[in-house]
């Protein structure tokens, strides 16, 4: 919660508490009236709904965060940008980009890779020992840069005074170049390589362990197969909620659409850099994104596997732990559950015969992968009850609207209860979200094995996937 | 209730073979066009209070209605009956307007509603064919806190209720102030009627429907 009377120096507002709960709230002609307790709220004449209602206590009176950008906002007509997780308040049109980072050791040198967005120009220059990186910004929102280091890099810093980034170079240091890339025309990723004066052993970790590839036991087919080899590598991650859509709230404000991005943030990382599967991410930022949007991202980079996370609340404040859920059908109406019962066609394919292909809706496409998303939320609720606290129930199947288009195995993991005090805690724990990404990184490992050996099956229903849906092609 | 009022045949038709095609083909264009709106729903309502009273919901049940309200634990619905003391309506729509009025009321302590307050039903729709159309005020989801857990009760309290209570109601789907709705709270589908599912309700298994408990009422 905020106190009024500070943001009240701030923006420059005139407060007349009247004494009997009530304030007049005053920016020139306008006004902001409260009640305490009470969730509506009159802004410039117009009724606004607060989900934390504004409080009047002995020290004066308490307003959430999203009193900002309901009240406030409206009421000084420029943009308030909230970054919970950087604890910044952003107003009206300044430049402050989201820079993180990561430090590569290709076999040839190591790379500084920088995240930055939105897009910011730049220039990087070496002076001295250190290479400055300089932003045309306003300041920077920096994250996960203090343990960057190598053997030609001994550290990374944020110059306060100028929106700049340090880079504190080893003797080893030689040389450098810089190369950058569009992401999703969101931002930039500024690659930095550089290069020692002797050739630098690295220590890079043994890759872990992994099945060899199985002889498919597919039945025999006429036809050349093209289908690649099942296997993993695009994984989907999904923050939940974003932008307007704040998701749950805890009591002292703190918002899941920001664990969640948090959380997706560093699995993407642990799963590029440990595994070396691609990863797209559903949302990168603060944004409002709708449920259908969201399945296409995953649908539309062939994504293997999709993950959304999010954050439980529950009316009673002693539930707690996390859960995992995959979709069910059971619940639609008998006419929606028909669907399953799709239109096969024959297709002719190059070369002669024909292919049967099944048709299904696309924005039902999950029901294909019941069976798979069924075995990866039994991995996933394994690996994350060896490392966090789990609530009671085993894992669940519900119509999730966010899952059902997706076109691959998927699932919905709430990583805790924001209504109860030590979850709540947890969750913004950089060790409770490592855990949890660790687990999800141990889980994609276990069911690419798990793909990799049983394959697409040819018949619905086997023993290892019990799927209720058929194959996607199959040949004849 | 007919789903058409047909004029009585004229005496003297000027082409009677003529006059019997253009009915039959009013008569399909209104079905296709009423099967279309209430397959469509976001079209409006204005097409479904017609079959309010036409919605074959027979058999009412008297003396008690079973309401949803969440357990002690947080971790379930459990049911509530709830006696109506005869003030339960009539016909179909008026003994489901009485079910959603408790439904939506305070719980009994120590139970708690899944309700948002101030969440209140603007109306009811009844189809021939086992639909239950409910639709409610922007409170459910302006004040709705979130999460699976919750959303899932406050979906399946009002689902169950209606299924459990009206023999002839097999799926519910929710409106918000007469528009679909994808979710409440970003989580359980709303776009489809959903049909009863007792697996949220304590006491329930998925193979065992009849170990019902009840705080009683």
């Amino acid at each position: 919660m905020l106190a009024l009377d500070e943001l009240a120096e701030i923006f420059n507002f005139k407060i007349d508490d009247s004494g009997n709960g009530t304030a007049n709230i005053a920016y020139g002609s306008d006004l902001i009236l409260l009640t305490s307790d009470q969730p509506v709220i009159s802004v410039a004449g117009r009724l606004t709904s607060l989900r934390i209602a504004p409080k009047h206590t002995d020290d004066g009176w308490l307003v959430s965060l999203e009193f900002l950008n309901r009240a406030v906002a409206p009421l000084i007509d420029k943009r308030i940008e909230v970054r919970r997780l950087s604890r910044l308040i952003l107003v009206g049109d300044v430049v402050v980009p989201r820079v993180s980072g990561q430090y590569r050791r290709p076999n040839d040198g190591e790379n500084l890779v920088l995240e930055v967005i939105p897009s910011t120009p730049y220039t990087v220059s070496q002076e001295n020992a250190q290479l400055v990186i300089r932003f045309e910004a306003d300041a920077l929102d920096v994250e996960q840069l203090s343990d960057l280091s190598g053997e030609l890099v001994a550290g990374i810093s944020q110059n306060p005074s100028a929106a700049s980034l340090v880079v504190n170079l080893e003797p080893a240091f030689a040389a450098f170049s810089v190369s950058s890339r569009s992401i999703r025309n969101e931002g930039d990723e500024i690659n930095i390589a550089m290069t020692g004066s002797s050739r630098i052993a690295t220590a890079e970790p043994p890759p872990r362990a992994l099945p060899p590839n199985p002889v498919s036991s597919a039945s025999v087919a006429p036809l050349p197969d093209l289908t690649p080899p099942p296997t993993v590598r695009v994984v989907a991650i999904d923050a939940g909620h974003g932008g307007s859509d704040t998701g749950t709230i805890s009591e002292t404000g703190t918002l899941e659409k920001d664990v969640t991005l948090s959380v997706a943030r560093r699995l993407r990382d642990a799963i590029q850099n440990q595994l070396g599967l691609r990863v797209v991410l559903t949302r990168t930022r603060d944004d409002l994104v709708p449920s259908d949007t969201r399945a296409e991202v995953a649908n539309n980079n062939k994504a293997d596997i999709f993950i959304s996370l999010h954050v439980n609340a529950s009316i009673r404040p002693s539930v707690s732990g996390a859960e995992v859920f995959y979709l069910s059908m059971d619940e639609y109406d008998a006419e929606t559950r028909a669907l399953e019962e799709r239109d096969v066609q024959l297709v002719p394919v190059i070369g002669g015969g024909m292919r049967e292909i099944d048709l299904v809706e696309w924005e039902m496409a999950q029901v294909t992968y019941l069976g798979r998303s069924a075995r990866l939320a039994d991995i996933v609720h394994e690996e994350l009850s060896r490392r966090v606290p789990m609530s009671s129930r085993d894992v669940q199947q519900a119509p999730l609207r966010v899952l059902v288009g997706a076109n691959m195995p998927a699932l919905l993991i709430e990583m805790g209860f924001i209504s109860n005090e030590a979850d709540e805690e947890r969750l913004q724990t950089m060790r409770f979200q490592d855990a949890v990404v660790d687990a999800l990184v141990d889980s994609i490992l276990r069911f690419r094995s798990y793909v990799e050996l049983v394959g697409y099956p040819p018949v619905a229903n086997t023993e290892d996937d019990n799927e209720s849906a058929h194959t996607q092609v199959r040949n004849q | 209730m007919t789903l058409l009022d047909v004029p009585p045949p004229d005496p003297n038709p000027p082409n009677r073979k003529v006059l019997m095609f253009g009915i039959i083909g009013i008569t399909i264009v209104s079905i296709s066009l009423f099967v279309i709106g209430l397959r469509r729903g976001t079209n409006g309502l204005s097409e479904i209070p017609a079959y309010q009273d036409d919605a074959g919901v027979a058999d009412v049940p008297t003396g008690t209605a079973t309401l949803f309200f969440v357990a002690e634990d947080g971790m379930a619905l459990i049911e509530h009956h709830q006696p109506l003391d005869g003030e339960n309506g009539n016909d179909s729509l008026g003994h489901a307007r009485t079910v959603l009025k408790h439904q939506l009321a305070e719980a009994p302590s120590p139970l708690k509603s899944p309700f948002p307050e101030g969440t209140a039903l603007r109306a009811i729709y009844l189809t021939p064919d086992g639909d239950a159309f409910i639709d409610l005020n922007r409170e459910i989801t302006r004040g709705h806190g979130g999460g699976s857990l919750d959303e899932l009760f406050t979906v399946y309290a009002l689902v169950n209720a209606l299924t459990t209570n009206l023999p002839g109601v097999s799926a519910v789907q929710i409106l918000i102030n007469g528009q679909e709705v994808d979710t409440l709270a970003g989580h359980i589908d709303l776009r489809r009627p959903l049909e009863q599912n007792m697996k949220w309700v304590s006491g329930y298994t998925e193979n065992s429907e009849s170990e019902s408990t009840s705080t009683g009422g």
